[in-house]
């Protein structure tokens, strides 16, 4: 059939099309991924705000160290790591907890296991988990812990985490 | 566009007539194994996973390991043996084993699964650009839907340029935004431990064992097999190796080692340093980036880190929008199940009508999944209905490789899989112990108990699963048939003359 399909086209008029682009053809697509990656990590590096590490963060980790110990909850042994990652504001917890598409986000993060599309199945919310992020917003964001709460009261919560 | 099928004699061979006189045969650039495997490490890999099993510390390890052993495995030997035999892919194995009706199930089950999935992938790649940019951006839909459209369409393009373009960066992806983010985290891991400090997860022998809490348990076990789901669906281009019989398998057991590598030792390296208390529901992977990064002092690295983990999401994308549909098409041209318009190819032997018709579709969901909160918030059920669609074809592929064993022992294979019955009996159980437990309410349901829930579930799978193909069944033309079948005839020996030697 193939042969077939090759034999009636007129000889010359129709390439036949090779599944594969040598690296020549890919030559434009290669530099326009190239400049587009480059710019789009300058972009990144410019935009980018690091956490505050400096001495308030360092007193709000300990702030929230007491108040994971209080409820329970692991505790980060080493300071320089809560503080390095959740600044003075709570970082990315802060700001981004409350939002419905952040919800459904949270809801394709929880059930995210793989890379592929069937690795997409929801897991159980542990408890720990929640826990230690209310926590982090009674500690850094304390306003937005009204609207975390009334969300996660409509999960069931799991304790699957050995101690 | 052109008529000339991908993976044909024709372009396996590369044999192009560049003057009316003499054929001249011309180099093919066929695909090399290391390639290969890199291409399904970016279909099944992703480091997304790394902080949500950070959570079970030491006990990750058994979640990985279990579902590795009685799924993993004989969803790898079993795709090598069959994929060593019949090039074409899933379509091409049920159909030889059960006919074209079934064939297009098999095909349609795996094409499916993909159509929520490019929306969900892509608001996560556009979470995590936001992540860098401005994390208040990921609850805009504006930037979410742009995101959305402008890489799905851009992925169209790439593909466009053919199979070459498309394994060089999704292998490529694999490499900058999974394999080398993967052994900083793991460095990272090791340095911190070597420096003295105690680890965030208990190392005791007991916490090797998860919790037990009943029915979560279970649902989290048995969902972690999905975690390596994909290894076949690659399969589809196996004739774009050089010698498929010796290189596919080794493609495959080379995938599964990288595999098990990428998804425990970067989980066990998060839990080190970031407890289960501050594991970021939000910011994921960026989230235990940050903590690591900032506390090797090296913050400035986050953006980059998170381009690169954007890029592996992007090749492992490019690598599902060929895959499945090609599998689509070969069978749609051979069976008639397609009208002409969707197997038409372009210049580079892609089919570029269905990417674009996928991509039309992905567009609309994109805006509902935008713009409308209640859209957004039950998108994941549509995932668990795919995700169950999916299980069918995985239940198809292990019934099918008994049944060729049996109806064809004599045919070539470049691999054998040891004792194939109890291996395929051990991936058929656990496939249907992830579909049973795939109607099993999850924590985010909220609308009903289980028998609304489990009637919800099927009647989406219904839908969507078996509903479509027996409609593309019934509605096939005899003139819509474009290309013979392939059941049946000598697989790598006829097509690429590549002598296909029996056993391993």
């Amino acid at each position: 059939m193939l042969a077939q399909t090759t034999a009636e086209a007129p000889v010359g008029e129709h390439p036949i099309p090779e599944r594969h682009a040598d690296v020549h053809d890919n030559r434009i697509l290669l530099t326009v991924i190239g400049v587009l990656v480059t710019v789009l990590v300058i972009v990144g590096l410019v935009a980018f705000t690091h956490p505050t590490n400096n001495g308030l963060a360092k007193a709000k980790a300990v702030q929230l160290q007491q108040v994971l110990r209080h409820r329970g909850l692991p505790v980060a042994p080493n300071l320089a790591v809560l503080s390095s990652s959740l600044g003075t504001d709570g970082g990315v917890v802060c700001k981004a907890s409350g939002y419905n598409l952040t919800d459904a986000i949270l809801n394709q993060q929880d059930s995210g296991l793989g890379g592929s599309p069937s690795a997409s199945r929801v897991l159980p919310v542990e408890s720990e988990i929640v826990n230690g992020q209310l926590a982090i917003i009674d500690v850094y964001c304390p306003s937005r812990a009204a609207a975390f709460k009334a969300h996660f009261a409509k999960y069931k919560l799991y304790n699957l985490v050995r101690p | 566009m052109t008529d000339v099928l991908p993976g044909s004699p024709v372009s396996v061979i590369g044999s192009v007539a560049k003057s009316k006189s003499l054929p001249v045969v011309v180099k093919h650039n066929f695909i090399s194994w290391r390639t290969f495997t890199l291409m399904i490490v970016a279909v099944v890999c992703s480091l997304r996973a790394a902080p949500t099993m950070a959570v079970y510390g030491l006990a990750s390890i058994l979640l990985y390991a279990i579902p590795a052993i009685v799924f993993l495995v004989p969803q790898t030997l079993v795709s090598a043996e069959l994929a060593s035999a019949w090039p074409g892919g899933i379509y091409r194995w049920v159909t030889e084993a059960y006919g074209p009706k079934l064939g297009l199930l098999a095909i349609w089950c795996q094409y499916a699964m993909t159509i929520f999935y490019y929306p969900a992938l892509l608001a996560y790649v556009a979470s995590t650009f936001a992540y860098v940019i401005d994390p208040s951006l990921a609850s805009s839909g504006l930037f979410t839907a742009i995101v959305i459209i402008v890489v799905y369409w851009a992925a169209v393009l790439v593909s466009g340029r053919g199979m070459k373009a498309v394994s060089g960066l999704s292998s490529a992806g694999a490499i900058i935004g999974t394999i080398i983010p993967a052994v900083v985290l793991v460095g990272m891991g090791a340095v911190y431990l070597l420096q003295g400090h105690a680890s965030a997860a208990p190392l005791h022998v007991h916490n090797l064992l998860p919790a037990w809490a009943g029915i979560a348990s279970l649902v989290l076990i048995v969902n972690n097999f999905l975690s390596y789901s994909g290894m076949e669906m690659n399969a589809v281009h196996v004739s774009d190796l050089k010698d498929p019989p010796r290189e596919f398998p080794k493609v495959m057991f080379a995938s599964l080692g990288i595999i098990l590598a990428i998804f425990i030792l970067p989980a066990l390296a998060v839990s080190f340093i970031v407890p289960v208390s501050e594991v970021s529901l939000t910011a994921g992977v960026m989230q235990a980036f940050t903590s690591f990064f900032g506390y090797f002092g090296v913050s400035f690295l986050v953006p980059v880190v998170g381009l690169m983990i954007i890029a592996a999401m992007l090749g492992g994308m490019l690598a599902w929008l060929a895959g499945p549909s090609t599998g689509l098409l070969l069978i749609g041209r051979e069976q008639g199940f397609i009208p002409p318009y969707f197997q038409k190819l372009n210049k580079r032997g892609m089919q570029m009508n269905i990417m674009i018709w996928q991509g039309v579709i992905t567009s609309l969901i994109a805006c509902l999944y935008a713009f409308l909160p209640a859209v957004s918030n039950a998108y994941w059920i549509f995932e668990v209905m795919t995700t169950q669609i999916y299980l069918i074809m995985y239940l198809l592929m292990f019934t099918t490789a008994v049944k060729l064993r049996r109806d064809q022992p004599d045919r070539p294979r470049g691999y054998l899989v040891p004792a194939l019955s109890s291996m395929c009996v051990m991936g058929f159980v656990s496939t249907v112990g992830a579909f049973i437990i795939g109607f099993v309410p999850p924590s985010q349901f909220h609308s009903g108990g289980t028998l609304i829930y489990v009637l919800l579930i099927l009647g989406g799978v219904g839908i969507m699963g078996p509903g479509v193909p027996m409609l593309l069944h019934r509605f096939k033309k005899p003139h819509w048939k474009t290309a013979e079948s392939s059941t049946g005839t000598e697989g790598f020996v006829a097509s690429n003359g590549a002598s296909a030697p029996t056993g391993a």
